[in-house]
Protein backbone atom coordinates (compact mmCIF):
# COMPACT_ATOMS: atom_id res chain seq x y z
CA UNK A 1 0.00 0.00 0.00
CA UNK A 2 2.91 2.36 0.58
CA UNK A 3 3.59 2.14 -3.15
CA UNK A 4 0.05 3.26 -3.95
CA UNK A 5 0.28 6.17 -1.51
CA UNK A 6 3.58 7.25 -3.06
CA UNK A 7 2.11 7.00 -6.53
CA UNK A 8 -0.89 9.13 -5.57
CA UNK A 9 1.38 11.72 -3.91
CA UNK A 10 3.42 11.98 -7.12
CA UNK A 11 0.23 12.37 -9.19
CA UNK A 12 -1.03 15.01 -6.74
CA UNK A 13 2.00 17.20 -7.51
CA UNK A 14 -0.10 18.35 -10.45
CA UNK A 15 -2.67 19.73 -8.05
CA UNK A 16 -0.26 21.89 -6.09
CA UNK A 17 -1.52 25.02 -7.88
CA UNK A 18 -5.08 24.06 -6.95
CA UNK A 19 -4.07 23.55 -3.32
CA UNK A 20 -2.27 26.91 -3.22
CA UNK A 21 -5.34 28.57 -4.74
CA UNK A 22 -7.55 26.98 -2.07
CA UNK A 23 -5.30 28.28 0.69
CA UNK A 24 -5.33 31.71 -0.95
CA UNK A 25 -9.15 31.65 -1.07
CA UNK A 26 -9.28 30.68 2.61
CA UNK A 27 -6.91 33.48 3.60
CA UNK A 28 -8.82 35.99 1.43
CA UNK A 29 -12.16 35.00 2.92
CA UNK A 30 -10.83 35.11 6.48
CA UNK A 31 -9.31 38.53 5.86
CA UNK A 32 -12.83 39.75 4.92
CA UNK A 33 -14.90 37.81 7.43
CA UNK A 34 -13.94 35.90 10.57
CA UNK A 35 -17.28 35.54 12.38
CA UNK A 36 -18.76 32.83 10.17
CA UNK A 37 -16.03 30.34 9.39
CA UNK A 38 -18.15 27.32 8.34
CA UNK A 39 -17.63 28.13 4.66
CA UNK A 40 -13.83 28.15 5.08
CA UNK A 41 -13.79 24.91 7.07
CA UNK A 42 -16.12 23.18 4.61
CA UNK A 43 -14.42 24.50 1.50
CA UNK A 44 -10.89 23.42 2.38
CA UNK A 45 -11.85 20.10 4.02
CA UNK A 46 -14.16 18.85 1.29
CA UNK A 47 -12.05 19.98 -1.67
CA UNK A 48 -8.88 18.45 -0.15
CA UNK A 49 -10.68 15.20 0.55
CA UNK A 50 -12.12 14.79 -2.90
CA UNK A 51 -8.76 15.30 -4.61
CA UNK A 52 -8.50 11.54 -4.27
CA UNK A 53 -11.48 11.22 -6.61
CA UNK A 54 -9.61 13.33 -9.16
CA UNK A 55 -6.63 10.98 -8.84
CA UNK A 56 -8.95 8.02 -9.43
CA UNK A 57 -10.30 9.80 -12.49
CA UNK A 58 -6.78 10.18 -13.87
CA UNK A 59 -6.03 6.50 -13.15
CA UNK A 60 -9.18 5.58 -15.04
CA UNK A 61 -8.62 7.88 -18.04
CA UNK A 62 -5.04 6.72 -18.57
CA UNK A 63 -5.86 3.04 -17.95
CA UNK A 64 -3.34 3.05 -15.10
CA UNK A 65 -5.35 0.57 -13.05
CA UNK A 66 -4.99 -2.17 -15.66
CA UNK A 67 -1.23 -1.96 -15.13
CA UNK A 68 -1.42 -1.40 -11.35
CA UNK A 69 -3.27 -4.68 -10.85
CA UNK A 70 -0.46 -6.60 -12.55
CA UNK A 71 1.88 -5.34 -9.80
CA UNK A 72 1.85 -6.76 -6.23
CA UNK A 73 -1.25 -4.70 -5.44
CA UNK A 74 -4.63 -6.20 -4.70
CA UNK A 75 -7.91 -4.54 -5.65
CA UNK A 76 -8.96 -4.41 -2.00
CA UNK A 77 -5.70 -2.65 -1.07
CA UNK A 78 -6.40 -0.10 -3.78
CA UNK A 79 -9.78 0.71 -2.22
CA UNK A 80 -8.39 0.82 1.33
CA UNK A 81 -5.73 3.25 0.12
CA UNK A 82 -8.22 5.49 -1.66
CA UNK A 83 -10.55 5.80 1.33
CA UNK A 84 -7.61 6.34 3.66
CA UNK A 85 -5.99 8.88 1.35
CA UNK A 86 -9.26 10.79 1.00
CA UNK A 87 -9.72 10.93 4.78
CA UNK A 88 -6.12 11.99 5.39
CA UNK A 89 -6.23 14.69 2.70
CA UNK A 90 -9.53 15.94 4.11
CA UNK A 91 -8.08 16.06 7.63
CA UNK A 92 -5.04 17.95 6.35
CA UNK A 93 -7.33 20.43 4.62
CA UNK A 94 -9.37 20.74 7.78
CA UNK A 95 -6.23 21.25 9.86
CA UNK A 96 -4.97 24.00 7.52
CA UNK A 97 -8.33 25.81 7.60
CA UNK A 98 -8.59 25.56 11.42
CA UNK A 99 -5.04 26.90 11.71
CA UNK A 100 -5.98 29.81 9.42
CA UNK A 101 -9.14 30.51 11.46
CA UNK A 102 -7.16 30.58 14.71
CA UNK A 103 -4.44 32.74 13.16
CA UNK A 104 -6.89 35.33 11.82
CA UNK A 105 -8.85 35.37 15.07
CA UNK A 106 -5.63 36.19 16.89
CA UNK A 107 -4.66 38.84 14.32
CA UNK A 108 -8.11 40.45 14.49
CA UNK A 109 -8.20 40.00 18.29
CA UNK A 110 -11.50 38.19 18.12
CA UNK A 111 -12.45 35.54 20.69
CA UNK A 112 -12.62 31.92 19.54
CA UNK A 113 -15.63 29.89 20.60
CA UNK A 114 -13.86 26.52 20.83
CA UNK A 115 -17.05 24.52 21.37
CA UNK A 116 -18.67 25.95 18.26
CA UNK A 117 -15.47 25.52 16.26
CA UNK A 118 -15.15 21.90 17.37
CA UNK A 119 -18.81 21.26 16.52
CA UNK A 120 -18.31 22.73 13.06
CA UNK A 121 -15.17 20.62 12.49
CA UNK A 122 -17.02 17.44 13.49
CA UNK A 123 -19.93 18.28 11.17
CA UNK A 124 -17.63 19.06 8.25
CA UNK A 125 -15.71 15.81 8.72
CA UNK A 126 -19.04 14.00 8.73
CA UNK A 127 -19.95 15.69 5.44
CA UNK A 128 -16.51 14.70 4.08
CA UNK A 129 -17.18 11.07 4.98
CA UNK A 130 -20.55 11.21 3.24
CA UNK A 131 -19.09 12.78 0.10
CA UNK A 132 -16.22 10.25 -0.05
CA UNK A 133 -18.68 7.45 0.67
CA UNK A 134 -20.78 8.58 -2.26
CA UNK A 135 -18.06 9.78 -4.62
CA UNK A 136 -15.60 6.85 -4.55
CA UNK A 137 -18.06 4.11 -5.60
CA UNK A 138 -19.55 6.48 -8.21
CA UNK A 139 -16.07 7.01 -9.65
CA UNK A 140 -15.40 3.27 -9.73
CA UNK A 141 -18.75 2.43 -11.33
CA UNK A 142 -18.93 5.21 -13.91
CA UNK A 143 -15.26 6.11 -14.38
CA UNK A 144 -13.38 9.34 -15.22
CA UNK A 145 -15.47 12.14 -16.63
CA UNK A 146 -18.89 10.57 -16.11
CA UNK A 147 -18.13 9.84 -12.46
CA UNK A 148 -17.05 13.44 -11.79
CA UNK A 149 -20.22 14.81 -13.40
CA UNK A 150 -22.43 12.48 -11.38
CA UNK A 151 -20.63 13.47 -8.18
CA UNK A 152 -21.01 17.20 -8.90
CA UNK A 153 -24.67 16.76 -9.86
CA UNK A 154 -25.28 14.59 -6.78
CA UNK A 155 -23.69 17.04 -4.36
CA UNK A 156 -25.44 20.01 -6.00
CA UNK A 157 -28.69 18.10 -5.87
CA UNK A 158 -28.29 17.52 -2.14
CA UNK A 159 -27.36 21.19 -1.54
CA UNK A 160 -30.28 22.54 -3.60
CA UNK A 161 -32.58 20.02 -1.99
CA UNK A 162 -31.60 21.18 1.47
CA UNK A 163 -31.86 24.87 0.51
CA UNK A 164 -35.26 24.17 -1.06
CA UNK A 165 -36.55 22.38 2.03
CA UNK A 166 -35.28 25.21 4.26
CA UNK A 167 -37.07 27.81 2.08
CA UNK A 168 -40.35 25.86 2.13
CA UNK A 169 -40.15 25.50 5.90
CA UNK A 170 -39.44 29.22 6.39
CA UNK A 171 -42.35 30.09 4.09
CA UNK A 172 -45.02 27.62 5.17
CA UNK A 173 -43.97 25.56 8.15
CA UNK A 174 -42.06 27.70 10.63
CA UNK A 175 -43.22 25.37 13.44
CA UNK A 176 -41.15 22.59 11.84
CA UNK A 177 -38.05 24.75 12.17
CA UNK A 178 -38.66 25.03 15.92
CA UNK A 179 -39.26 21.31 16.24
CA UNK A 180 -36.08 20.53 14.28
CA UNK A 181 -34.17 22.95 16.49
CA UNK A 182 -35.47 21.15 19.60
CA UNK A 183 -34.47 17.76 18.21
CA UNK A 184 -31.01 19.00 17.25
CA UNK A 185 -30.49 20.25 20.80
CA UNK A 186 -30.75 16.67 22.07
CA UNK A 187 -27.39 15.02 22.59
CA UNK A 188 -28.52 11.63 21.39
CA UNK A 189 -29.23 12.92 17.88
CA UNK A 190 -25.55 13.67 17.36
CA UNK A 191 -24.56 10.19 18.50
CA UNK A 192 -27.12 8.72 16.06
CA UNK A 193 -25.79 10.99 13.29
CA UNK A 194 -22.19 9.83 13.90
CA UNK A 195 -23.28 6.18 13.88
CA UNK A 196 -25.32 6.64 10.67
CA UNK A 197 -22.43 8.42 8.89
CA UNK A 198 -19.89 5.78 9.97
CA UNK A 199 -22.26 2.97 8.96
CA UNK A 200 -22.75 4.61 5.55
CA UNK A 201 -18.99 5.05 5.15
CA UNK A 202 -18.26 1.42 6.01
CA UNK A 203 -21.05 0.16 3.73
CA UNK A 204 -19.66 2.37 0.95
CA UNK A 205 -16.20 0.86 1.48
CA UNK A 206 -17.46 -2.71 1.14
CA UNK A 207 -19.54 -1.78 -1.89
CA UNK A 208 -16.47 -0.20 -3.50
CA UNK A 209 -14.44 -3.37 -2.86
CA UNK A 210 -17.23 -5.40 -4.48
CA UNK A 211 -17.34 -3.06 -7.51
CA UNK A 212 -13.59 -3.11 -7.91
CA UNK A 213 -13.39 -6.90 -7.75
CA UNK A 214 -16.01 -7.17 -10.50
CA UNK A 215 -14.40 -4.58 -12.75
CA UNK A 216 -12.71 -5.70 -15.97
CA UNK A 217 -9.95 -3.91 -17.85
CA UNK B 1 5.36 -25.36 -15.84
CA UNK B 2 5.04 -21.67 -15.11
CA UNK B 3 1.78 -21.13 -16.97
CA UNK B 4 -1.06 -23.44 -17.90
CA UNK B 5 -4.08 -22.03 -19.68
CA UNK B 6 -6.67 -24.80 -19.73
CA UNK B 7 -9.54 -24.48 -22.18
CA UNK B 8 -10.52 -20.95 -21.20
CA UNK B 9 -13.54 -19.21 -22.65
CA UNK B 10 -14.58 -15.57 -22.64
CA UNK B 11 -17.52 -14.35 -24.65
CA UNK B 12 -17.90 -10.77 -25.84
CA UNK B 13 -20.60 -9.40 -28.13
CA UNK B 14 -18.83 -10.14 -31.38
CA UNK B 15 -15.82 -12.12 -30.25
CA UNK B 16 -15.14 -15.29 -28.33
CA UNK B 17 -11.83 -16.33 -26.83
CA UNK B 18 -11.39 -20.07 -26.49
CA UNK B 19 -7.88 -21.37 -26.09
CA UNK B 20 -5.31 -23.39 -24.20
CA UNK B 21 -1.57 -22.91 -23.89
CA UNK B 22 1.45 -23.64 -21.72
CA UNK B 23 4.75 -21.96 -20.96
CA UNK B 24 7.64 -23.90 -19.47
CA UNK B 25 10.66 -22.72 -17.52
CA UNK B 26 13.61 -21.83 -19.68
CA UNK B 27 11.35 -21.11 -22.68
CA UNK B 28 10.41 -18.03 -24.62
CA UNK B 29 6.92 -18.64 -25.98
CA UNK B 30 5.44 -16.38 -28.60
CA UNK B 31 1.79 -15.60 -29.24
CA UNK B 32 1.32 -14.28 -32.73
CA UNK B 33 -1.75 -13.17 -34.61
CA UNK B 34 -3.37 -10.36 -36.50
CA UNK B 35 -4.75 -7.27 -34.82
CA UNK B 36 -7.95 -8.27 -33.04
CA UNK B 37 -7.08 -11.98 -33.00
CA UNK B 38 -7.23 -12.20 -29.19
CA UNK B 39 -3.64 -11.78 -28.04
CA UNK B 40 -4.30 -8.98 -25.54
CA UNK B 41 -7.51 -10.65 -24.37
CA UNK B 42 -5.55 -13.82 -23.63
CA UNK B 43 -3.01 -11.84 -21.65
CA UNK B 44 -5.71 -10.00 -19.72
CA UNK B 45 -7.26 -13.35 -18.84
CA UNK B 46 -3.90 -14.66 -17.57
CA UNK B 47 -3.37 -11.48 -15.51
CA UNK B 48 -6.88 -11.63 -14.00
CA UNK B 49 -7.85 -8.31 -15.58
CA UNK B 50 -10.93 -9.98 -17.05
CA UNK B 51 -13.12 -12.74 -15.64
CA UNK B 52 -13.40 -16.08 -17.43
CA UNK B 53 -16.68 -17.71 -18.42
CA UNK B 54 -15.07 -21.15 -18.31
CA UNK B 55 -11.71 -22.85 -17.86
CA UNK B 56 -8.75 -22.56 -15.58
CA UNK B 57 -5.44 -20.73 -15.54
CA UNK B 58 -2.57 -21.87 -13.36
CA UNK B 59 0.27 -19.41 -12.79
CA UNK B 60 3.25 -20.78 -10.86
CA UNK B 61 1.10 -23.88 -10.31
CA UNK B 62 -1.64 -21.91 -8.57
CA UNK B 63 -5.06 -20.56 -9.57
CA UNK B 64 -4.21 -17.20 -11.15
CA UNK B 65 -6.95 -15.42 -9.16
CA UNK B 66 -5.49 -16.55 -5.84
CA UNK B 67 -1.90 -15.36 -6.15
CA UNK B 68 -0.62 -13.47 -3.13
CA UNK B 69 1.24 -10.16 -3.48
CA UNK B 70 4.46 -12.02 -2.67
CA UNK B 71 3.86 -14.46 -5.56
CA UNK B 72 3.02 -11.60 -7.91
CA UNK B 73 6.52 -10.21 -7.31
CA UNK B 74 7.74 -13.04 -9.56
CA UNK B 75 5.80 -11.59 -12.50
CA UNK B 76 7.00 -8.86 -14.80
CA UNK B 77 4.39 -7.40 -17.13
CA UNK B 78 4.22 -5.12 -20.12
CA UNK B 79 0.79 -4.10 -21.36
CA UNK B 80 0.44 -2.46 -24.74
CA UNK B 81 -1.79 0.40 -23.57
CA UNK B 82 -1.21 0.83 -19.85
CA UNK B 83 1.60 1.89 -17.53
CA UNK B 84 2.22 4.36 -14.71
CA UNK B 85 0.46 7.77 -14.89
CA UNK B 86 2.00 9.88 -17.64
CA UNK B 87 2.77 12.73 -15.23
CA UNK B 88 5.27 10.56 -13.36
CA UNK B 89 8.94 10.35 -14.28
CA UNK B 90 11.30 7.33 -14.07
CA UNK B 91 12.84 8.61 -10.84
CA UNK B 92 9.43 8.60 -9.15
CA UNK B 93 8.55 5.23 -10.69
CA UNK B 94 11.73 3.81 -9.16
CA UNK B 95 10.67 5.10 -5.75
CA UNK B 96 7.24 3.44 -6.11
CA UNK B 97 8.69 0.13 -7.33
CA UNK B 98 11.11 0.15 -4.38
CA UNK B 99 8.18 -0.16 -2.00
CA UNK B 100 6.40 -2.85 -4.05
CA UNK B 101 9.18 -5.34 -4.81
CA UNK B 102 11.67 -6.80 -2.35
CA UNK B 103 14.15 -7.69 -5.09
CA UNK B 104 14.00 -4.29 -6.78
CA UNK B 105 17.34 -2.49 -6.92
CA UNK B 106 16.54 1.18 -7.43
CA UNK B 107 20.09 2.23 -8.31
CA UNK B 108 20.38 -0.53 -10.89
CA UNK B 109 17.03 0.58 -12.36
CA UNK B 110 18.27 4.16 -12.66
CA UNK B 111 21.52 2.90 -14.23
CA UNK B 112 19.57 0.85 -16.81
CA UNK B 113 17.41 3.88 -17.62
CA UNK B 114 20.50 5.99 -18.21
CA UNK B 115 22.08 3.21 -20.29
CA UNK B 116 18.97 3.19 -22.49
CA UNK B 117 19.02 7.00 -22.66
CA UNK B 118 15.79 7.38 -20.70
CA UNK B 119 15.88 10.70 -18.80
CA UNK B 120 15.07 10.18 -15.13
CA UNK B 121 13.47 13.57 -14.52
CA UNK B 122 11.27 13.83 -17.57
CA UNK B 123 7.57 12.95 -17.39
CA UNK B 124 6.40 9.91 -19.35
CA UNK B 125 4.03 12.09 -21.38
CA UNK B 126 7.05 13.83 -22.91
CA UNK B 127 8.70 10.54 -23.98
CA UNK B 128 8.89 9.27 -27.53
CA UNK B 129 7.15 5.97 -28.35
CA UNK B 130 10.48 4.17 -28.23
CA UNK B 131 11.40 5.57 -24.82
CA UNK B 132 7.99 4.61 -23.40
CA UNK B 133 8.35 1.06 -24.72
CA UNK B 134 11.88 0.71 -23.33
CA UNK B 135 10.77 2.07 -19.95
CA UNK B 136 7.92 -0.45 -19.76
CA UNK B 137 10.34 -3.31 -20.47
CA UNK B 138 12.87 -2.00 -17.95
CA UNK B 139 10.11 -1.85 -15.30
CA UNK B 140 9.20 -5.47 -16.06
CA UNK B 141 12.87 -6.53 -15.90
CA UNK B 142 13.75 -4.51 -12.82
CA UNK B 143 12.81 -6.87 -10.02
CA UNK B 144 14.26 -10.30 -10.90
CA UNK B 145 10.91 -11.69 -12.01
CA UNK B 146 10.72 -15.39 -12.86
CA UNK B 147 8.16 -14.94 -15.59
CA UNK B 148 7.65 -12.07 -18.02
CA UNK B 149 4.33 -11.52 -19.74
CA UNK B 150 4.86 -8.99 -22.51
CA UNK B 151 1.99 -7.77 -24.66
CA UNK B 152 3.35 -6.17 -27.84
CA UNK B 153 6.47 -4.74 -26.19
CA UNK B 154 7.92 -3.61 -29.53
CA UNK B 155 4.79 -2.07 -31.01
CA UNK B 156 5.36 1.16 -32.89
CA UNK B 157 9.15 0.94 -32.68
CA UNK B 158 11.76 1.25 -35.38
CA UNK B 159 14.12 -1.58 -36.23
CA UNK B 160 16.97 -0.38 -34.00
CA UNK B 161 14.74 0.16 -30.95
CA UNK B 162 13.12 -3.26 -31.44
CA UNK B 163 16.53 -4.92 -31.59
CA UNK B 164 17.57 -3.19 -28.36
CA UNK B 165 14.51 -4.47 -26.55
CA UNK B 166 14.91 -8.00 -27.88
CA UNK B 167 18.56 -7.92 -26.73
CA UNK B 168 17.40 -6.98 -23.22
CA UNK B 169 15.09 -9.98 -23.25
CA UNK B 170 17.82 -12.35 -24.40
CA UNK B 171 20.02 -11.07 -21.61
CA UNK B 172 17.18 -11.66 -19.12
CA UNK B 173 16.89 -15.30 -20.25
CA UNK B 174 20.50 -16.09 -19.45
CA UNK B 175 19.23 -17.37 -16.08
CA UNK B 176 17.71 -20.80 -16.65
CA UNK B 177 14.60 -20.92 -14.50
CA UNK B 178 12.97 -17.95 -16.18
CA UNK B 179 10.41 -17.78 -18.96
CA UNK B 180 8.79 -15.23 -21.23
CA UNK B 181 5.40 -15.16 -22.89
CA UNK B 182 5.50 -12.48 -25.56
CA UNK B 183 2.91 -11.38 -28.08
CA UNK B 184 3.38 -9.55 -31.31
CA UNK B 185 1.97 -9.19 -34.78
CA UNK B 186 5.52 -8.70 -36.08
CA UNK B 187 6.73 -12.19 -36.90
CA UNK B 188 10.35 -11.25 -37.48
CA UNK B 189 10.64 -10.20 -33.82
CA UNK B 190 9.46 -13.58 -32.62
CA UNK B 191 11.30 -15.68 -35.21
CA UNK B 192 14.71 -14.90 -33.78
CA UNK B 193 13.62 -14.92 -30.13
CA UNK B 194 11.02 -17.58 -29.37
CA UNK B 195 11.46 -21.27 -28.76
CA UNK B 196 7.86 -22.04 -29.64
CA UNK B 197 4.94 -20.17 -31.13
CA UNK B 198 1.21 -20.16 -30.66
CA UNK B 199 -0.74 -18.69 -33.55
CA UNK B 200 -4.09 -17.22 -32.63
CA UNK B 201 -6.93 -16.26 -34.94
CA UNK B 202 -10.46 -15.14 -33.99
CA UNK B 203 -9.85 -16.15 -30.40
CA UNK B 204 -8.68 -19.69 -31.18
CA UNK B 205 -5.21 -21.23 -31.28
CA UNK B 206 -4.76 -22.44 -34.86
CA UNK B 207 -1.20 -23.71 -34.55
CA UNK B 208 1.36 -24.47 -31.88
CA UNK B 209 4.82 -25.45 -33.03
CA UNK B 210 8.48 -25.02 -32.18
CA UNK B 211 9.95 -22.07 -34.05
CA UNK B 212 12.82 -24.15 -35.43
CA UNK B 213 10.34 -26.68 -36.78
CA UNK B 214 8.35 -23.97 -38.54
CA UNK B 215 11.47 -22.55 -40.11
CA UNK B 216 13.02 -25.90 -41.08
CA UNK B 217 10.15 -28.34 -41.71
CA UNK B 218 7.35 -26.11 -42.89
CA UNK B 219 7.19 -25.17 -46.52
CA UNK B 220 4.96 -23.59 -49.11
CA UNK B 221 4.27 -25.54 -52.30
CA UNK B 222 3.18 -23.67 -55.38
CA UNK B 223 1.61 -26.02 -57.92
CA UNK B 224 -0.62 -25.86 -60.96
CA UNK B 225 -3.79 -27.96 -61.35
CA UNK B 226 -2.04 -30.96 -62.91
CA UNK B 227 0.71 -31.01 -60.32
CA UNK B 228 -1.86 -30.71 -57.55
CA UNK B 229 -3.75 -33.73 -58.81
CA UNK B 230 -0.63 -35.88 -58.63
CA UNK B 231 0.51 -34.47 -55.28
CA UNK B 232 0.61 -36.62 -52.12
CA UNK B 233 -1.90 -34.82 -49.90
CA UNK B 234 -1.16 -36.67 -46.67
CA UNK B 235 1.30 -34.00 -45.53
CA UNK B 236 -0.67 -30.95 -46.61
CA UNK B 237 -1.99 -28.88 -43.71
CA UNK B 238 -3.73 -26.14 -45.67
CA UNK B 239 -4.50 -25.52 -49.33
CA UNK B 240 -5.43 -22.23 -50.98
CA UNK B 241 -6.69 -21.70 -54.48
CA UNK B 242 -4.58 -19.23 -56.46
CA UNK B 243 -4.67 -17.85 -59.99
CA UNK B 244 -1.81 -20.14 -61.00
CA UNK B 245 -3.24 -23.21 -59.28
CA UNK B 246 -2.76 -23.86 -55.56
CA UNK B 247 -0.59 -22.82 -52.64
CA UNK B 248 -0.15 -25.64 -50.14
CA UNK B 249 1.26 -25.51 -46.64
CA UNK B 250 3.13 -28.58 -45.46
CA UNK B 251 5.11 -29.51 -42.38
CA UNK B 252 7.12 -32.04 -44.38
CA UNK B 253 8.94 -29.78 -46.78
CA UNK B 254 11.84 -32.25 -47.20
CA UNK B 255 9.47 -35.00 -48.39
CA UNK B 256 8.23 -32.83 -51.24
CA UNK B 257 11.74 -31.61 -52.10
CA UNK B 258 12.89 -35.20 -52.47
CA UNK B 259 9.86 -36.67 -54.18
CA UNK B 260 8.61 -33.80 -56.32
CA UNK B 261 11.72 -32.06 -57.67
CA UNK B 262 9.69 -30.36 -60.38
CA UNK B 263 7.42 -28.36 -58.08
CA UNK B 264 8.24 -25.06 -56.37
CA UNK B 265 8.90 -25.66 -52.68
CA UNK B 266 9.63 -22.58 -50.60
CA UNK B 267 10.77 -22.34 -47.02
CA UNK B 268 7.85 -21.30 -44.85
CA UNK B 269 8.21 -17.97 -43.11
CA UNK B 270 6.07 -17.36 -40.10
CA UNK B 271 3.99 -14.76 -41.94
CA UNK B 272 3.26 -17.21 -44.73
CA UNK B 273 2.39 -19.97 -42.29
CA UNK B 274 -0.03 -17.63 -40.50
CA UNK B 275 -1.59 -16.54 -43.78
CA UNK B 276 -2.09 -20.11 -44.92
CA UNK B 277 -3.43 -21.23 -41.55
CA UNK B 278 -5.99 -18.41 -41.66
CA UNK B 279 -6.91 -18.27 -45.35
CA UNK B 280 -6.22 -21.82 -46.48
CA UNK B 281 -8.65 -24.72 -46.29
CA UNK B 282 -7.95 -27.63 -44.00
CA UNK B 283 -6.95 -30.90 -45.60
Amino acid sequence: MRGLIKKDCYVMKDFKKVLLLMIFMVVFFLAMETTNVSFVLGYMTILSGILVINVMGIDDQQNVNAFLFTLPVSRKEYIVEKYGFGMVMGMIGCGISVACVILFSIIKQMPINWAVLLGQVVCIIGVLFVILGFGIPVQIKFGGEKGRIILIVGVMGICFGMVGIAKIMRQFHTEWIEKIGQILNQEWIWIVAVIVVLAFFIASFFYSVHLMKKKEY
Amino acid sequence: MLLQVKDIEKQYKKFKLHCSMEVMEGHITGLIGQNGAGKSTTFKAILDLIHLDRGEILLFGKDHTKLTNKEREDLGVVLSNATFPNRMNPHEIGQVLKTLYRKFDVNDFYRQCEKQEIPLDKQIKEFSTGMKAKLKVLIALSHQAKFLILDEPTEGLDVIARKEILDLLREYMEEEDRAILISSHISSDLEGLCDDLYMIHQGKIILHEETDAILSRYGLLKVDEKQYEKLEKKYLIRVKKESFGYSCLTDQRQFYLENYPEIIVEKGTIDEVIEMMIKGEKQ
